[in-house]
């Protein structure tokens, strides 16, 4: 029965064909079910009526058939279903998968598909999905291409795509040099970010989580200076910032290529605990970016990487309550050019307008039996990620900042399932990311179970494990960032 | 903005103060085959259509145009693709050439490096040792693929 309703899809495909090349269809075999199995000549694309269940011989009956119309067909442009190369159970097995998918491939005219799919496409299952790879095989088209709109075609590839071609040759192992792939990397819509993490077995690199293709990758060569503990703090337009494990010197990085800068000495002496904030100045690192730190003793400096340096642009006003008990395991958020910082004692957001660089205090009520929250932000609005434990159940929880009234309300909670598994016990939970697309970590005695929650679109999904190459272990994130993986970003 | 070549062409000529209808005037294009052209008309009517018809809903519009294009593609011949990349560039359409590339990027993303280099006609001009180099370099972009 399945046979039959493939083969009529089939049919009803060749239909479609013919029609886009407008020519006869004189000699093309096709069986109709109704007849006896007997050799019969054909009809050709008429619709067929319902038939009856025809039995697999049919299908040795066409192609011992198709063999005897073979001759006829020799001058025609089309040679569709040469059954010649295999059996009959090939082409069997060709229907079949076509049916599954759904999706038959457009034939080339003037040469034959093979009716046995080679091995390796077949169990990768690709008939779906990316159609016409086989016909966009044809190098002749692409010899004369010009060199510019080669570069808008790969700085469309995945990124990972994109390191691993590198090695085709030298031009394309140096387009990040080439200021005219930096412009068309700079037309692709950013997608979901990629997060950068620290693990606890090996704090000296990091791995990466792309969430796009739920892989994580450990770069064999790090872009940090070995040998040195640092933590990424915060994150804008591509790049990574962070502090040493002594909150003294800071460091920005590409995590994907090796731009690599240590940023000068702070003029503050004060090596206590610091919040940290990262802007860009435009649309890109193009333009430059800015990073801030805040102490709790209102201390706070400005870097400017256009000038390199760093600036004390000014004091905190007095009417922000000091000292500021900071949140430090909440990264900051950044909109529009304003930082915001979580703050408790009172309980709120500090903000930090960097163009025009004024301080402003929120005083926001924070949530009953809320423990581990971190700020994020997600089309301007400004979110609370945090675990709320009652009794012995724990449950992750989603707030929106109401503007108008400056409370948190709640809008989401993490699936009742996965929330069982901390029942009864004692559970901390780290957020990486503070944009869009947020990891949480959530870490008991025995496990750590890792999470992804896009905020526009309110979906959580498990992250698989991180485990190193030809390593079986899962790893422990202690903590990490988001960041947009972004070929051309420079520090 | 679709067709910003031919938007300029029409500036220009009210810049110039040309007093003719634009229905009458006759914009030359030169660098497109009337083929590709035909087909960057259809894709931009049907953009502007599936606009039109979810007018709030942006996610609506992405899925629907997402629908529209995997039709475009299956009716689409190899040729034409290069084609249809190089009238979008000369006639910056932007949606269209951004759509065009993404599909040739998808069509390769999963091959090998081999197969790229016989697809685009490069030769691998790199020293002794070079590739073997970079490739423990990105060694991890190299995991969970089957080099063909």
């Amino acid at each position: 029965m399945e046979g039959l309703a493939m083969l009529r899809q089939l049919i009803g495909q060749l239909q479609e064909l013919l029609e886009l090349y407008g020519s006869h269809p004189s000699s093309l075999v096709l069986p109709s079910p109704s007849l006896s199995p007997l050799p019969h000549p054909l009809h050709l694309l008429q619709p067929l009526p319902p038939p009856p269940p025809p039995p697999p011989p049919l299908l040795s009956q066409f192609h011992s058939h198709h063999q005897r119309q073979q001759q006829q067909r020799q001058h025609h442009s089309w040679c569709v279903l040469n059954v010649d190369d295999g059996s009959a159970d090939d082409y069997y097995s060709l229907i079949m998968a076509a049916g599954k998918s759904g999706n038959f491939k457009m034939l080339e005219p003037c040469k034959p598909p093979h009716a046995k799919k080679p091995r390796k496409e077949r169990t990768r299952g690709k008939l779906s999905g990316t159609t016409n790879t086989a016909e966009i095989m044809e190098q002749q088209i692409w010899k004369d291409f010009p060199e510019d709109l080669f570069e808008a075609v790969i700085a469309r590839l995945p990124i990972a795509t994109f390191f691993r071609f590198r090695s085709v040759c030298r031009k394309w192992n140096s387009l990040l040099d080439s200021q005219s792939f930096s412009q068309h990397c700079a037309q692709v819509p950013q997608g979901n970010p990629w997060f950068y993490t620290i693990t606890h077995e090996n704090v000296n690199s990091g791995a990466i989580y792309d969430p796009s293709s739920k892989k994580w990758h450990h770069p064999t060569i790090s872009s940090l200076p070995n040998k040195m503990i640092v933590l990424p703090v915060a994150s804008a337009g591509g790049l990574v910032c962070f502090l040493d494990i002594g909150h003294r010197n800071f460091y920005v990085c590409n995590p994907l290529t090796q731009s690599f800068k240590e940023l000068p000495a702070r003029s503050v002496k004060v090596w206590s605990r610091v919040a940290v904030g990262m802007t860009l100045n435009g649309n890109s690192t193009c333009g430059g970016y800015k990073i801030l730190w805040v102490g709790c003793d209102g201390e706070f400096e400005v870097y400017d990487s256009l000038k390199n340096s760093w600036t004390r642009p000014g004091h905190m006003p007095s009417s922000i309550k000091l000292p500021l008990s900071l949140n430090f395991r909440s990264q900051a958020v950044s909109i529009d050019g304003t930082l915001y910082f979580m703050r408790s004692d009172p309980e709120g957001i500090v903000s930090y307008d960097m163009v025009n660089g004024v301080w402003k205090q929120y005083i926001i009520p924070a949530p009953l039996h809320l423990t581990d929250h971190t700020l994020a932000e997600c089309g301007g609005r400004i979110m609370l990620v945090g675990l709320l434990t009652k009794n012995a159940a724990t449950c992750v929880c989603i707030w929106e900042l109401q503007k108008m009234t400056l409370l948190w309300k709640e809008v989401d909670r993490m699936p009742n399932i996965w929330c069982l598994e901390f029942y009864g016990k004692h559970v901390r939970m780290t957020c990486l990311g503070n944009r869009g697309l947020l990891m949480l970590s959530l870490r008991s005695r025995q496990m750590n179970r890792l999470v992804t929650y896009d905020v526009s679109n309110r979906e959580w999904l498990k992250v698989p494990g991180c485990v190193v190459p030809r390593g079986r272990k899962r790893q422990w994130i202690a903590c990490g960032t988001a960041f947009h993986p972004c070929l051309t970003a420079i520090a | 903005m679709k067709f910003c070549a031919v938007k300029q062409y029409f500036d220009d000529e009210n810049n110039n103060n040309i007093t003719s209808g634009a229905s009458t005037t006759m914009i030359p294009l030169p660098n497109v085959e009337s083929h590709p052209l035909a087909i960057l008309i259809t894709y931009c009517k049907k953009h502007l259509k599936i606009k039109a018809n979810n007018a709030d809903n942006k996610k609506e519009t992405e899925k629907e145009m997402e629908q529209y294009e995997q039709e475009l593609l299956k009716k689409v011949m190899p040729q034409e693709l290069t084609e249809l990349i190089l009238a979008a560039n000369y006639l910056n359409f932007k949606e269209a050439l951004d759509f065009f590339c993404r599909a040739v990027a998808s069509a390769i993303q999963n091959k090998s490096i081999e197969f790229v280099r016989k697809f685009f006609g490069l030769e691998s001009d790199f020293e002794l040792g070079e590739e073997e180099k970079l490739r423990e370099e990105f060694a991890w972009s190299f995991e969970g693929v089957d080099e063909d």
